[in-house]
């Protein structure tokens, strides 16, 4: 009993004294989080969402963050594991509101405009549209194994670390994810795969 | 190393996460093969295609963070207190009944226990009537083998009649 009192104690002195660390550790990395949680999401405003709730989940268990592991790999795995909920959330809940349809019953969807942005923009963007596309068409172990390989640029030991496997199983599923992806790209999207065939050699 | 090894050693390769023996020997398959050449330039192409920049995050995306992540400091330090007060009271609580437990436990088992008187027959005796009243309350039925006139004396006298000034019939019955 004391023992829990003391703990409780601990936990609220703790938010105390911990946050300015967290608030550091925050600034770090949470780009690096942005850029996991777009690739994962495809969507920005999804991302955002995404990294507020990783974050508020990491600061809610930062008593139980290992000092000695790096705050990234601690991080990215709860990224991982809030998008895995969100995803399960998503298939739960597939609504659609019927207040924006006409009297006829036809919807209006809002889409952005191409040819009001400039060249370089609307390149990157579809580079951006047919990566998203291939990695969604990818199974989640496979896609999450490739972001944290070559969005986020982590040695096998972390990846595995936080996708809580082997680091065999973690080869295997790089591997067959960029083929996966490779085949992919060459299928729907074969100019910009020759385009950066280009730029390579 | 054949062809059908280095394929699944390849991503590995690329990324400098093999051992030094299988670098080498991956290295020396590759000068001799062109197919396990294109395939890892393909792999490097998809590589460069996933490193490809994201965009950034709305503007102020930082600022909102920041207020979130301190708004749920805020939520959590009140609760942390909450649970903290909360489960010292229940503690306190508990401890003052397990002390008045105890505290009547050790005053029962140190008061001493009155003394049995031995009961003579002349009290057992005397005794009698009440007992004799108790089974008229408790019995009034016929078979009991008081006539009418019984009952009705019997009511009379637990209605609250004066059983000096009733009849004497009454009393005696009473009494037997």
């Amino acid at each position: 009993m004391a023992f829990t009192l003391t703990r409780i104690f601990d936990r609220a002195q703790t938010d105390q004294g911990s946050f300015e660390e967290f608030e550091k550790l925050m600034r770090q990395t949470q780009k690096q989080a942005f850029s996991l949680a777009y690739r994962l999401t495809g969507n920005v405003s999804e991302a955002e969402d995404l990294v507020q709730d990783a974050y508020i989940r990491a600061f809610r268990f930062f008593y139980r963050y290992d000092r000695s592991m790096p705050f990234s790999s601690w991080l990215f795995r709860i990224v991982t594991n809030a998008h895995i909920d969100a995803v399960r959330r998503k298939c739960k809940l597939r609504t659609s509101s019927l207040d924006q349809g006409g009297d006829d019953g036809s919807k209006t969807i809002e889409v952005m405009d191409s040819s009001a942005l400039p060249d370089a923009l609307i390149a990157e963007r579809d580079v951006n549209e047919d990566l998203q596309k291939g990695l969604d068409s990818m199974n989640q172990e496979f896609k999450m194994a490739v972001i944290l390989a070559d969005v986020e640029g982590m040695a096998y030991e972390e990846i595995a670390e936080v996708m809580n496997t082997s680091i065999g199983t973690v080869r295997s599923r790089i591997h067959r994810g960029r083929k996966h992806l490779k085949a992919h790209l060459l299928s729907t999207a074969p100019a910009l795969y020759e385009r950066y065939c280009d730029e390579l050699l | 190393m054949n062809c059908f090894k280095v394929s699944h050693h390849l991503s590995a390769y690329l990324d400098s996460e093999l051992t030094g023996s299988e670098m080498l020997a991956i290295r020396s398959h590759l000068g001799i093969c062109p197919h396990c050449r294109a395939e890892l330039e393909s792999l490097k192409i998809t590589k460069r295609v996933c490193a490809v920049e994201v965009p950034s995050a709305t503007p102020g995306f930082e600022e909102r963070l920041s207020e979130v992540v301190r708004s749920a400091r805020q939520n959590g330090q009140a609760q942390a207190w909450q649970r903290y007060f909360s489960t010292s009271l229940s503690v306190a609580v508990a401890c003052v009944i397990g002390l008045g437990v105890f505290t009547s436990y050790l005053f029962i088992k140190h008061t001493p226990a009155a003394p049995i008187k031995p009961v003579s027959p002349s009290s057992v005796a005397q005794s009698q009537p009440s007992l004799s009243k108790m089974h008229l309350v408790d019995n009034p039925a016929p078979n009991s083998g008081s006539t009418g006139q019984e009952v009705q004396q019997e009511r009379e006298y637990l209605d609250g009649a004066d059983p000096l000034s009733g009849p004497a019939s009454a009393i005696a019955y009473a009494d037997r």
